[in-house]
Formats: structure tokens, C-alpha cells, sequence
């Protein structure tokens, strides 16, 4: 076949860039990268050490502004604020990671199969994921812990169930686009299974456009989590959740800042950070940098 | 007003690289060529030649991370290679003009044609309404569409490619421009459509006077419109000169590759058996299958896309379905593979009944039965390596030892791509790749659906010689979908022939093109063949064989 030695030239493979180096090339990602390492090693620091017990109490260092010693300072019942905010962001990471996890997971069931199946019952599933997404985030999540009452598991579920339908949409959205292809075809021409087709063929072209959205999510996550913490409705004390402390400190705020305003500013960065990382995926994946 | 003796367009040593990733790629180098009024010249390559790159450039409107490394392109004299978008935007409008490659994407679908044309003469400041229609009629009369007046009415999806094609040629030809940029123009049209469309062009070129440059990887398309053709390959100009001493005489290997190719196409091999008499592999026999267009709130429509269709492939043999887009011919590779569930009607393979849907088809059955698709872009998982695409093919989804080596050497690819990513793969290898997985479970019949349209004509030659060795040492029934007589008559034992969902003939591919029976057969091979007598023309009758 000297035709085919000729006309085939062979197309090299391009180089691949270590994909921290991409994310840190993409507009924001440098920002984002430093912002979610320095969270993910106080977290990671929080499980050994923290500068105090975040739960002892002190009589005598009540309120003590921020100082060598307590570089946070310390909160109405003498806990040092910083140890607290280590602990929290162990709360907070789990809190998160576990309801966007529940979420991811109920959502693309719902999202992939709809999708796949299409049809009356794909209608079916997205009115209802419809309904779900007309009522506010909070105000779903209130009505959930109304119903199942506050507490660690309970707001992991809580986030679950509010962002599911969201993920599913989504998931939805992309399984349609992939759908479509032909590789799908031929997958299903030959007789692999729905589950096969769904799981091997097109749940790794979704990744992409999935994972930016649990991006978004988790950042949501943190949120909603801060949100019913500062509520009362989440975490309840004397756990070191960043929402109840900012809740904690707000009658002591023209007092001592220090104790809201420290877990404010975690909030923030955090969500900031997730922010900044899953846009500068976002762009990767669209081929934009 | 300007002095006849300037050549419109002068391309003077002209360079351009990329920049990808912080690297300089270069495209384009030291490409070089002149066209004068009323000239047709044409710039032949394959995918990734950097001819498109040239078109840009002459039009000034090369992407962002493209820079002109050297070299000059003198428009009418003047120097546009370093200019900026701005610089150019007056030009658009009066000098150069654009005819794009796929016209469906070129028209806005939400707003009517006649409007989409009406807006650039009220760019140029037309702004009397009887004048501006009037106007429009007149160029879509110049572009042979019929009706005027009513075409101007309709919007984009009422129309046909090739009136698509039409209504944006006349959109390029509403400023007057004394260049036209044709990027491939008649490569998303079927060939009677082709056929139509380069005539067209032709007598607009005779009778305005522009200058044409036309971007082509299709040797066949260039002979009608160009007297002068330039060659090039990996971003260099490898040979240019007069059309006919370079078909008659070429000089380069890689230019005489290209006429082979053709030549190749267009040849007929003669040594064809006679069909054996054996029992039918594939028997269907009464297939109908209609659409219904339409949704909720507007009248449903119903579409009879095949209308009683029979026929029988014999294995080892390849049976070509061909007809122009639309006339049914993928619905039917479609149900015969179970992806789509036929009306009424029987698909039977070897003794068994199929069921409607693979489905409902057993293992056995449907093992026996594989497709190739047209675009290996969508065909191959993006995210999976060749390995697991061929291996997912292969009976248990896993590959036990050299398997899939052996189906890479089987189809020329080397053994070492198996763990590459489909975008780390040319077109052709692709290609390939996809013939590969549909042999793997050592099928009894393989429906090719346009499997070689979407690949370069020298790809296309390899790709059909591999397709019929394949077939001669498997035995393979192939049933072979296309709108390409030439591939057709190249690849096929026989062939029906296909329009608005129905056959209007079927018989051997010798007996159908010597002696056509039906109108629609004769006008699918005079448009093929009006091409073709260009090309006979142009053909050394001994070329080499491909072997």
C-alpha cells in the first residue's frame, strides 16, 4: 500500500503541560491555586495540631484581642479563635465535600439517565427537578431541616437535595450533546448494555462541564452550610462551624471584631478560591487558555 | 479605475506562523503567486497545508495568533499583509469578498435570505427599498436561482445546500469585488450540486470579471475554474504553473500523487465477477419508514423517508446505495443496523429475522453486523485510547493477547498508536481506526455510511484499496452508502440508485453505469462525468497502479 505511507502522515501527539501549570497559566487560576492550598493545608494541619484546644474555655483570656499568643485572638468564653477557625474548616470541608457529593451522586442519576432515555420520561424528571429548583435555595433548605431537624448529617443531606437537581440538569444538558454522537451509536448498535453505554462511553465526555459545575457547587456548598450554621439551623454549638461563630461574635462585633470577622474571612477566601480554580478549569476545558 | 496592468492580488514570499501554547508554529512559507482580472487561480493541498491560512491572510483577517513573518500581499498595488482590522474593514466591503465552505452555517437560520443580501448593500449605503430589492433580484438571478422572488422570501431552512450556496455567493457578489476568496465552496454539496454551482461560477467570473482564488483539496473542482494552480503541501508551495501542463505533466511526486488519486477514482477496474449464484446475506425486503415532523403547537408533517425498499447483499460482495442528501439512503444503512425502528417491512440476515431494534437482536446476530460512520470525529469515543475503542469492539469488550495489534496491522496502522487519543490522529488514521473496530468481531457484513466523504481524496484512495483488501481476505459483505459515483464505481458490485425514498434502479455497477435506464441515474452521471471529462483529459492513461 504505498498509498497509505505517503498520505498518512502521522500527526504527533502535543506535548502535555502538567495541568497545575495550565491552571496557574489560566486568568485567576494562580490566585485560586495559592487560596485553596493554603486552605487544604490548614486543613490538612487541623487534623494533627491546632495552636489550643478549640473547645476549652478560659475564664481568665475572655475576649483577649489578636497577640502572639492567640494570633486570632480569643471569643467570649476565652476559646482561641484561630484554633477554632482550623478546627471549623475540617467541618466545613466535610460538610461541603460530602452534600456535593450527595448531590453529584443523586443528580447524575437522575441527569445521565434522562438524557440517555430521553422522551416522556425525561420530561417527567426535568419538570420535577423544575419544581425543585423554582423554590430558593435557603428556603428549600429550610424546609428540609424543619422537617428532619438540625445537625452534621442533616445539613450534608440538606445541601445534597437542593443542588441535586441542579447537577442533574447539567449532566442532562451534556448527555444530550454526547447522545448523539456516533461512538454511542456504534456502542449501541453492537448491543452493549444501556448501563455500559452510559457509564464507559459517555460519562467521560461529560467530565468537563460536570466538574466545573460541582465546582460552582461546592463553593455554593459553603455557603449554604455558613448560612444555616449562622441560622442556628445547621451545626449546632458548641461545634466550631464558621457560621455560628460569625453568629457567635456579631453581638460582640463593635467589641471584639476579631471572633466574626476571622470566620468571615474564611468564608470568603474559601469561596473565592473555589470560585477562581473551577473557572480556571472551566477555561481549560473550553480550550480558551 | 485603476490601472488594468496591476495584477488585483499579489502574493509576494509571504510567511506565517502560529502561536500555540507559547510556541511558534509555522503555517505558511514563502508562498508566492499572482492573480490578474478576471483569473481563476487555485491553491490545492490537503487538510493542513496552510491554504486556508493564505485565504486569510489575503482577506486580512487571519486569527488573533497568527502573525505575518515575512513577506508582502499587495492588493491592487498596496501592501496588506501587516494591516490591521480596521485598515481592512473598507476593503471588505468594496475589494474582497468571501464565499465560505458550508453554507448552512454561513446564513443566519432566524432571518430571511433576501434580507441577509439587503443588508450589505445598505452597509454600502443603498438605502432606496425598491432599488435594494430589485437589486437582490438581480444578483439571484445572476446566480441561476429560480424564482427569485420567492427564494428572497424564505429563510434558510426552506432551501437547499446547494441554494444556500447559491444565495452566499450572491451575497459575496452584492459589493462588487474585484477578488473572490472560495474556501472549498462546494465541498458540504453533493456532486450534481457541485457540478451545477462551479458552472455558475464560472460564467460570473466571464461575465464581472473578478478574480477568483479558490481554495480546493479536490483536484477535480480546480480544471473548470482556474487556469493557473498552485500546489502546496505542509505550508510550502511545492509546484505551481498552468492548470493543464500540471495535470498532463506533473513534476513534483506530491502533485503527481494527486492526479494519480484522481485518476484512480475515476478508473474502472473491469475484472469484475459475476455475481455468484449463493444464497443472500442480507436480505430486505419492503423497508418503509416515515417521519413525523412538527411538534405541540404546529401541524405535524409526515416525511416518507424510505417507501418501500428491497434489495439483497451476497456475501463478499459490496452493494452501493447512492443518492443525494435526503433521499433516504442513511435512514436505511440506519435501520439495518437496528439504531432506527423501520415502519414495516424485513431485514433478514443469513436464515434469521432481526428484529427492529439491536435491542431486541440477539448477541450472535448482532455481532455479525458492523458500521462504519462518515465523520471519525464522532465516531471515536474522544476520551478513550485506540486500544480501548477497538477493544470495547471485541467479543467479551476485552482484548486477549495481540488482538488489537493485529487489527491495527490489518488496516496499515502502526501497532505503536494503539495508545493514543483519537485527536492525537490524522483524519485518514482515524479512519482507520474506526475500520478497525468494525472488523474486530470479525463481522459477516459491514454497512459503510459515506465512509471515506469526509476525508482528502488521497486518504479517500488509500482508505477504499484497504476496504477491498480487507474484503477480499475476509469475505465481508459490504453494503456501501454514498453520494460519490466515483468512489462508488470504484468500490462496489452493485449499485442502486436512490431518490425521494424509493429505488429507482438497481443492478451491477457495470450494466448501471454503461447503461443507465433511469432519467435521475443519467443526470447523477452526467454531473459526475462532466467532471470527470475534464479530468480524462487530464489523465495519463497508464498511471502506476497503486499497489
Amino acid at each position: 500500500m504505498g498509498g497509505a505511507s505517503v498520505t498518512d502522515v502521522s500527526a504527533r501527539p502535543p506535548a502535555r503541560v502538567p495541568i497545575l501549570l495550565r491552571i496557574a497559566q489560566a486568568r485567576g487560576g494562580t490566585a485560586g491555586l495559592i487560596l485553596i492550598g493554603f486552605w487544604l493545608t490548614v486543613f490538612l494541619l487541623s487534623l494533627a495540631w491546632t495552636p489550643h484546644d478549640p473547645f476549652a474555655f478560659s475564664l481568665t483570656q475572655k475576649l483577649v484581642a489578636p497577640s502572639a499568643d492567640f494570633w486570632l485572638g480569643t471569643d467570649r468564653y476565652g476559646r482561641d479563635v484561630l484554633s477554632r477557625i482550623m478546627a471549623g474548616c475540617r467541618e466545613v470541608m466535610l460538610i461541603s465535600a460530602g452534600g456535593t457529593a450527595l448531590a453529584l451522586a443523586l443528580g447524575l442519576i437522575v441527569g445521565v439517565t434522562a438524557g440517555f432515555y430521553g422522551r416522556l420520561y425525561d420530561e417527567g424528571m426535568m419538570r420535577l427537578m423544575d419544581i425543585l429548583m423554582a423554590f430558593p435555595s435557603l428556603l428549600l433548605a429550610l424546609l428540609v431541616v424543619g422537617v428532619l431537624g438540625p445537625g452534621y448529617f442533616n445539613v450534608i443531606l440538606v445541601v445534597g437535595a437542593v443542588f441535586a437537581p441542579r447537577i442533574a440538569r447539567v449532566a442532562r444538558g451534556a448527555v444530550l450533546e454526547v447522545r448523539q454522537k456516533e461512538f454511542v451509536e456504534a456502542a449501541l448498535a453492537r448491543g452493549d448494555s444501556a448501563g455500559n453505554v452510559m457509564l464507559v462511553e459517555i460519562l467521560p465526555n461529560i467530565v468537563g462541564p460536570l466538574g466545573v459545575e460541582v465546582g460552582v457547587r461546592f463553593a455554593y456548598a459553603i455557603f449554604l452550610s455558613a448560612s444555616l450554621g449562622f441560622l442556628g439551623l445547621g451545626v449546632q454549638p458548641p461545634s466550631p462551624d464558621w457560621g455560628l461563630m460569625v453568629n457567635e461574635g456579631r453581638e460582640l462585633v463593635d467589641v471584639a471584631p476579631w471572633i466574626s470577622l476571622a470566620p468571615a474571612c474564611a468564608i470568603a477566601t474559601l469561596v473565592v478560591g473555589v470560585n477562581l480554580l473551577s473557572e480556571a478549569c472551566r477555561r481549560i476545558w473550553a480550550g480558551e487558555a | 479605475m485603476t490601472d488594468t496592468s496591476t495584477p488585483i492580488l499579489e502574493v509576494r514570499d509571504l510567511s506565517v506562523d502560529y502561536v500555540v501554547r507559547r510556541r511558534q508554529v509555522p503555517a505558511v512559507r514563502h508562498v508566492g503567486f499572482t492573480l490578474n482580472r478576471g483569473e481563476g487561480y487555485a491553491l490545492l493541498g490537503g487538510s493542513g497545508a496552510g491554504k486556508s491560512t493564505v485565504a486569510l491572510a489575503c482577506l486580512g483577517y487571519l486569527p488573533g495568533n497568527a502573525t505575518v513573518t515575512g513577506g508582502q500581499i499587495l492588493l491592487r498595488g498596496r501592501d496588506i499583509a501587516h494591516a490591521t482590522r480596521q485598515a481592512m474593514q473598507p476593503l471588505w466591503g468594496a475589494d474582497l469578498s468571501i464565499v465560505p465552505q458550508d453554507p448552512h452555517a454561513a446564513l443566519n437560520p432566524a432571518r430571511r435570505v433576501g434580507d441577509q443580501v439587503a443588508d450589505v448593500l445598505r452597509a454600502r449605503g443603498e438605502t432606496d427599498p425598491r432599488a435594494i430589492t430589485a437589486r437582490v433580484q438581480a444578483l439571484f438571478e445572476m446566480v441561476r436561482l429560480r424564482d427569485p422572488a420567492r427564494v428572497a422570501e424564505s429563510y434558510p431552512h426552506h432551501l437547499s445546500g446547494g441554494m444556500k450556496q447559491r444565495i452566499c455567493i450572491a451575497r459575496a457578489l452584492a459589493v462588487e469585488p474585484a477578488l473572490l476568496v472560495l474556501d472549498e465552496p462546494t465541498t458540504a454539496l453533493d456532486v450534481t450540486t457541485q457540478a451545477a454551482i462551479l458552472d455558475t461560477i464560472a460564467d460570473i467570473r466571464d461575465r464581472l470579471g473578478v478574480a477568483l482564488l479558490f481554495i480546493t483539496h479536490d483536484l477535480r473542482v480546480v480544471t473548470t475554474l482556474c487556469r493557473r494552480v498552485g500546489i502546496m503541501r505542509g505550508g510550502e508551495m511545492v509546484e505551481q504553473g498552468d492548470a493543464d501542463d500540471l495535470l498532463h505533466r506533473p513534476q513534483h511526486p506530491f502533485t503527481r500523487q494527486l492526479v494519480d488519486a484522481v485518476s484512480l477514482m475515476g478508473r474502472d477496474d473491469g475484472a469484475r465477477v459475476a455475481a455468484p449464484a449463493v444464497a443472500p446475506l442480507l436480505t430486505v425486503a419492503g423497508l418503509r419508514k416515515t417521519f413525523s415532523l412538527g411538534g405541540l403547537f404546529r401541524a405535524r408533517r409526515k416525511v416518507k423517508a424510505i417507501d418501500d425498499v428491497s434489495f439483497t447483499v451476497t456475501p463478499g460482495r459490496t452493494l452501493a446505495i447512492v443518492g443525494e442528501s435526503g433521499s433516504g439512503k442513511s435512514t436505511v444503512a440506519r435501520c439495518v443496523m437496528g439504531l432506527l425502528a423501520p415502519d414495516g417491512g424485513r431485514i433478514a440476515l443469513g436464515g434469521d429475522d432481526l428484529a427492529a431494534t439491536s435491542a431486541g437482536r440477539n448477541r450472535r446476530l448482532r455481532r455479525q453486523l458492523a458500521i462504519v460512520f462518515q465523520n471519525p470525529d464522532s465516531s471515536l469515543n474522544p476520551r478513550h485510547t485506540v486500544r480501548r475503542i477497538i477493544s470495547r469492539a471485541l467479543p467479551g469488550q476485552r482484548a486477549a493477547g495481540d488482538q488489537v495489534e493485529r487489527l491495527l496491522a490489518a488496516v496499515h496502522l502502526d501497532p505503536s498508536l494503539a495508545e493514543r487519543l483519537p485527536r492525537e490522529l490524522s483524519g485518514g488514521q482515524k479512519q482507520r481506526v474506526a475500520i478497525a473496530r468494525a472488523f474486530a468481531a470479525d463481522p459477516r457484513l459491514v454497512v459503510l455510511d459515506e465512509a471515506t466523504s469526509s476525508l482528502d481524496l488521497t486518504v479517500q484512495v488509500a482508505v477504499l484499496e484497504l476496504l477491498k483488501s480487507l474484503q477480499a481476505a475476509r469475505g465481508t459483505a459490504y453494503l456501501f452508502i454514498s453520494h460519490d459515483m466515483h468512489v462508488v464505481r470504484r468500490l462496489a458490485d452493485d449499485v442502486a440508485v436512490m431518490q425521494h425514498g424509493r429505488f429507482c434502479e438497481i443492478g451491477p455497477v457495470d450494466q448501471v453505469f454503461a447503461r443507465p435506464a433511469h432519467p435521475y441515474t443519467r443526470a447523477l452521471l452526467a454531473s459526475a462525468e462532466g467532471r470527470m471529462a475534464d479530468e480524462a483529459g487530464a489523465v495519463i492513461p497508464d498511471t502506476v497502479e497503486l499497489s
